[in-house]
């Protein structure tokens, strides 16, 4: 690599995956323009309703993550648009992005929907999977961003055929552009990220379903479409054949996955789990309803997934292990028959509904991808990555994220696109900050004087002035106290609204600005932005929604519509009235990370910061470094554990940022995010370390409470015992012995109810290893779901092919084992209903994965929760997987929950991406809209530390609580909560409310 | 165009064989008999003897290269065979490879010289046929609901089939095209058991009586194969009264304005009915 690198980074793709690593790079301080050949950012995850375990509504997490992005001044987001030809090297490539006509100019357009009400040209609406319609013009999605509609060219009028152009002629601010063309972009950047997602297996490829032919066959994307409340049916799911609601509803899996005839060998690892997900929500909507879900081995490998599957079964879902093999339509009904076999014999039963659980595939377009991004992808069409970075491409200074690397969810997604993020401030690391844009503000007036109030009432094109009478209600603001200046506007947010606006203020000298016009939660951000700009303290501008209050709700009503917009005009300005400006202050951070446990997860971590040029205090409680890879013969991606233990040592060693502390434990933290001081022991030396941010990456043991006589009897071993001895390549060589492995002892039982995800694919492994080593002996693990999830599915496939005997068991009668000069292993085969009796020389217990001890000690000090399983509690089990809802510490590996080496340095690098972001910056905003403690009326009793759901508020050494307004996220719980009315809310305090109030009644008392 | 009627077309399936030369000729296309022309090895051939089985279909593909560039196959067994040595011929099977020099050997020509073996499914529905049976439909099938049946034979295995083995198309265009209305029904492409005749006729009554009544259920006044072994077991084995199992090349001769009397004669359930609501 040269020694200058362009500071900026082309992201391909808007999913999640793309959106996380805009972020990350964003905020470390480069320059990023995010590609996506979609209309809007989202991805799939905009497809979606809910999301599993958390049942969270998949846009409400989504929507502010693609807000974020859109609004970062750092990142370029360009719609529609591919990369088409990656020149130059690491460090320096020129990327050449075609871009197609969107024919809406983003900035100009305003939302307001008269083109696409006009529009006359009607289509299926594809992002609804073709269910429903949509217009020529129109939004992707309601909630899509940007939030301007595009033209789909194909069946414009004007496009086609020169005529029509009625959305032109109706477009208040002029925002169409259907002459628009197509046009090529060259972007010089220094690394590139593809994260193009997957795509939905075409359930039309298995015939033997019907779908597309028996009209009451769905795909599980396109229920999903039919439950979302946003979809083409505002929620309701009915039959497409005759509009019932469906009571008999069978769902299939594994459609195009585990399927090799389809070249699908691999599992897709999500579709278990959404399954039970949209099982769920159907019989949420109608309980009455009866699912049944065929499937062959259910792989709920995730935290707190196997619960939330028995929940899903307590509500009354009916999970039968069988694989149909086809289905038959009854012509009268439109019902479906399924024929399956089970445990029990053959049956047949009728549905109204069935629904396939497709898998997932590499995008249509990955091989276009490939060749202009210049890497390689692997047999399955997925991206060919390293199995010990898993994330580096074929190309140096190309990096893949997300489901582009394998089928995966959406915490593993994120993690993964933090690890990207990583690898590249890595690389690019000269040059961070060098392209980034930093915004420089006039000087804030002060606030003399009495209170001179401007409020714009905003027509919103005819959205809002169609119901609500506007000039009356500019008039009525204008005889308002306080107000110097009030007049109508068509958009308030249009940028020539923003400059007229800020004009305004200048000319009549105004110190506070009241916006009539839309919802807060998206526009406030951007008016506070313009008068930051004019020159005004951001915290004097307020709002009144009088639209989404007013004109959209109660459009039969105008005169009411308008009463309530004056109501709501007037709170705005009697509180406008009372605004103080709020400081926004700026705390320095200490650009050191504490890294603590020296496992997989915590090596990355460590190395990617000191990559990255960070300090780091690596503290390990053991006398080495590696946690269990020293333990393993290979990581469950089949990397000799040693060799990659020795590489790791050697990296760290060679990292002069990296101070190693072994034998070492964290006894005490003090300090507050970003100024962290804590105390490390070791063999009873103390000493205190300056830490920004902390890395917890503590990981798991083997449970050691195993049964079976393990310990006395040393023909059974534990599945890391086997592991110790699998490192001598002699061992078990030729011995022509017979081994039995057995799964799930200590997971999922009453007491222990998690599945330790890496026991089925290392015991696979292990199995595989065994039978190569000794072809004359014999292997069998027994199961209670095969879980190889993703391509482990091929490892599994493999090892039946390579002779490993697999019998299933069942939890209810599991396999009994008698000492003797063999172990006797009685185990009932469901399959062949057989009693077998297997005599062992060896047998080997695949045991539970359990958290580290002491974790809750470690976690204690940073005030970092637990779940009831003992692991690490993130801030959000989909969209924040690898941070601490305690401010400034981040999580990773397997005590967040069980993990592979390969998975935990994922985690461990993305990791260190969140962390990075936090001290890249220098320092922490603080202040604004923050709470603050009134320590004369602070009773000391703790109900703020109690409630706020981020761990902030703290007592001080007088007994009165702190809440540091550079880590309060400002949600007001604490406020509302606290009995002696001690802490107050900025920009929400009780003068303003109270003003608020008093403006209600204004309109009443003046009439 | 040349054709290879195979023994069902000469023998139990006689009616299949003279309507389908009589269709074609109403389409505008005399069918010429490949000379010299063999059993296809669909009977005990295949069971006996592993090379055989594939060179007595392999040396009718042979002939048929040397006189043109497609061959209509009408039986499905034949089509099957002759398919399915050849594909089996181009993938370097090894016996298949034994075979085909075996009938180079005695013929002189090189099976695997490039020929379409072609069964009238195929040959039918291609869109100009379909718009030209259309057009010559003087007695169109005034919408009678009809059942396509395909079996196993023209779909299986999957290398050989000629349309989707798991939902195909074809027979309903055909039907669509004259005038008929194939009805939507489970079954399709269920065995008929045929090959079971002898060792389980239980069996195969059952089967019989399930795809009767699936299509009957689904309004169908009539099934419609383009097998001889179909449309035997299924004309054999239904319980009185039955439903009439009509070929395809019946159901397409009598649109373009055949007299089907003397093929219906031949069918053990009463056709008569049926082949009088042709418009």
């Amino acid at each position: 690599m040269q020694a200058e690198p362009v500071g900026a980074v082309l992201v391909v793709g808007g999913g999640i995956a793309g959106m996380q690593a805009a972020l990350d790079l964003a905020e470390e301080g480069f320059r990023v323009h995010l590609v996506t050949r979609e209309p809007s950012l989202g991805g799939r995850m905009a497809r979606l309703d809910k999301t599993f375990p958390t049942n969270d509504c998949a846009m409400c997490l989504l929507g502010p993550r693609m807000g974020a992005v859109e609004r970062h001044p750092d990142i370029q987001v360009h719609t529609l648009s591919e990369l088409v030809a990656l020149e130059g090297e690491a460090g320096n490539f020129t990327a050449r992005v075609r871009e197609e006509a969107r024919r809406v100019d983003v900035e100009a357009c305003t939302n307001c929907g008269s083109c696409w009400e006009k529009c006359p040209a009607r289509l299926d609406n594809a992002f609804d999977l073709g269910q429903g319609k949509r217009k020529a013009v129109g939004l992707f999605f309601p909630q899509a961003v940007p939030a301007a509609p595009h033209i789909v060219g194909e069946r414009c009028l004007y496009v086609q055929k020169g005529t029509c152009r009625l959305c032109e002629e109706v477009c208040g601010p002029g925002a169409l552009r259907l002459e628009a063309k197509g046009r090529e972009t060259v972007l010089e950047v220094g690394a590139v990220i593809l994260a193009p997602g997957s795509e939905a297996f075409d359930a039309d490829r298995r015939g033997e379903y019907g779908h597309g032919v028996y009209r009451n066959v769905l795909s599980a994307p396109e229920l999903e479409r039919l439950l979302s409340p946003s979809g083409p049916t505002a929620g309701e799911v009915r039959r497409p054949s005759d509009g019932r609601v469906p009571r008999r509803v069978a769902f299939i899996s594994c459609v195009g996955s585990r399927d090799a005839a389809r070249g699908r060998a691999y599992c897709s690892a999500v579709c278990c789990m959404y399954t039970a997900k949209e099982a769920r929500l159907l019989l949420e909507h109608h309980p009455a309803t009866e699912c049944t879900v065929f499937y062959q081995d259910l792989r709920a490998v995730g935290k707190g997934f196997d619960a939330y599957v028995e929940g899903v079964r307590r509500m009354g879902a009916r999970y039968v292990r069988s694989l149909p093999s086809a289905l038959a339509e009854d012509p009268a009904t439109r019902n479906l028959s399924v024929r399956y076999r089970d445990d029990a014999g053959f049956n047949r039963e009728e549905f109204d509904l069935v629904v396939l659980a497709v898998g997932l595939e590499p995008p249509a377009r990955a091989g276009e991808l490939a060749r202009a991004a210049r890497i390689e992808l692997d047999a399955r069409g997925f991206c060919r990555t390293d199995p010990v970075w898993p994330g580096r491409t074929t190309r140096e200074g190309v990096l893949a994220a997300g489901a582009f690397l394998g089928p995966r969810d959406i915490p593993d997604t994120v993690a993964s696109a933090s690890a990207a993020a990583s690898q590249v401030a890595r690389a690019l690391a000269p040059a961070r900050g060098r392209l980034s844009v930093t915004r420089v503000y006039p000087p804030e007036r002060a606030d003399q004087g009495p209170a001179r109030i401007g409020v714009a009432v905003c027509r919103c094109g005819t959205n809002i002035a169609s119901v609500v009478d506007v000039p009356r209600v500019a008039g009525f603001a204008a005889r308002l106290p306080g107000v110097a200046w009030a007049g109508e506007v068509t958009y308030a947010c249009s940028q020539g609204s923003l400059a007229e606006l800020a004009a305004v203020v200048e000319r009549e000298s105004l110190n506070r600005l009241v916006v009539a016009s839309c919802s807060i939660r998206t526009h406030l951000p951007l008016f506070r932005e313009a008068m930051r700009e004019a020159g005004l303290n951001p915290f004097l501008v307020e709002m009144a929604n009088i639209r989404d209050q007013c004109s959209w709700v109660h459009r039969d009503e105008p005169e009411a519509a308008t009463e309530k917009a004056e109501d709501l005009v007037a709170m705005a300005a009697y509180k406008a009235a009372r605004l103080t400006p709020l400081a926004t202050g700026k705390v320095p951070v200490v650009k050191t990370v504490l890294v603590v446990g020296a496992g997989p997860a915590g090596l990355a971590a460590a190395m990617e910061l000191a990559g990255q040029g960070f300090e780091v205090e690596l503290v390990e409680r053991e006398e080495h470094l590696g946690g269990n890879l020293r333990r393993l013969s290979r990581t469950a991606e089949g990397v000799d554990a040693a060799a990659l233990l020795a590489q790791l040592e050697a990296q760290v060693a060679a990292e002069p940022g990296i101070r190693v502390h072994t034998l070492t434990q964290l006894v005490a933290v003090g300090g507050s995010p970003g100024r962290f001081h804590s105390t490390l022991e070791r063999q009873g030396a103390r000493w205190e370390v300056a830490h920004g941010a902390v890395v917890l990456a503590p990981g798991t043991r083997e449970l050691d409470q195993v049964g079976y006589d393990h310990g006395s009897d040393p023909r059974v071993l534990t599945a890391l015992e086997l592991d110790q001895r699998l490192r001598r390549e002699d061992f078990a060589a030729g011995e022509g012995k017979t081994t039995v492995l057995l799964a799930c002892v200590g997971s999922r039982q009453d007491d222990r109810p998690y599945c330790s995800r890496t026991c089925c694919i290392q015991g696979v492994r292990q199995a595989r290893e065994l039978a190569r080593r000794d072809p004359t002996g014999r292997v069998y693990l027994l199961y209670r779901d095969l879980r190889s999830y993703g391509f482990w599915e091929e490892e599994y496939l493999a090892a039946r092919e390579e002779g490993v005997v697999f019998l299933r068991f069942d939890p209810a009668a599991p396999p009994r084992v008698e000492p003797g000069e063999t172990l006797t292993v009685r185990v009932r085969d469901e399959i062949a209903e057989l009693e077998l009796e297997l005599a062992a020389d060896r047998l080997v217990l695949l045991a539970a994965a359990v958290p580290a001890p002491g974790l809750a000690q470690l976690t204690g000090l940073f005030r970092a929760p637990l779940n009831a399983e003992g692991f690490l509690l993130e801030t959000h089990a989909k969209l924040a997987p690898l941070e601490s809802p305690a401010a400034g510490v981040f999580l990773a590996g397997s005590g967040l929950y069980p993990r592979t080496a390969g998975e935990a340095m994922v985690q461990g690098r993305g990791a260190a991406a969140r962390a990075a972001a936090l001290l890249a910056r220098g320092e922490l905003p603080a202040g604004g809209a923050v709470a603050t403690v009134d320590p004369e009326r602070c009773a000391g009793c703790l109900t703020c530390v109690r409630v706020c759901p981020y761990g902030i508020p703290r007592m001080n050494a007088l007994g009165k609580a702190e809440i540091d307004p550079a880590v309060c996220h400002g949600c007001g719980t604490c406020v509302g909560d606290c009995p002696a009315d001690a802490i107050e809310l900025g920009f929400y305090d009780n003068r303003e409310l109270r003003g608020k109030l008093a403006g209600l009644t204004v309109r009443r008392r003046s009439a | 165009m040349n054709w290879y009627p195979g023994c069902s077309l000469e023998g139990t399936a006689r009616e299949y064989g003279a309507s389908m030369r009589e269709a074609c000729r109403l389409l505008g296309h005399e069918l010429t008999e490949l000379p010299d022309w063999s059993c296809c090895g669909a009977g005990v051939a295949g069971g006996t003897d592993a090379v055989l089985s594939r060179a007595l279909p392999l040396r009718n593909v042979a002939l048929a290269a040397a006189r043109g560039e497609e061959l209509l196959v009408p039986c499905a067994a034949c089509y099957n065979r002759l398919r399915r040595a050849q594909v089996e011929l181009a993938e370097g099977q090894p016996q298949a490879a034994a075979a085909g020099r075996r009938v180079e050997r005695s013929t002189g020509r090189s099976p695997g010289a490039p020929v379409r073996i072609l069964h009238p499914l195929q040959w039918w529905s291609e869109p100009e046929v379909l718009a030209e049976l259309g057009r010559r439909a003087v007695r169109p099938w005034g919408r009678l609901p009809l059942a396509a049946y395909y079996g196993c034979l023209l779909l299986r295995p999957a290398a050989v089939a000629l349309d989707d083995p798991e939902q195909p198309r074809r027979m309903e265009a055909i039907l669509t095209a004259v005038g008929a209305r194939p009805v939507a029904w489970p079954g399709r492409t269920e065995c008929c058991g045929a090959g079971l005749g002898l060792a389980a006729p239980e069996a195969v009554k059952r089967r019989v009586r399930q795809l009767a009544e699936a299509a009957r259920a689904a309004g169908a006044r009539a099934l419609v194969t383009a097998c001889p072994m179909c449309q035997g077991n299924l004309d054999a084995y239904q319980e009185a009264p039955g439903l009439p199992v009509l070929f395809l090349s019946e159901v397409v001769a009598g649109a373009l304005g055949a007299d089907l009397k003397p093929f219906l004669r031949r069918h053990l359930i009463d056709s008569a009915e049926v082949a009088d609501l042709a418009g």
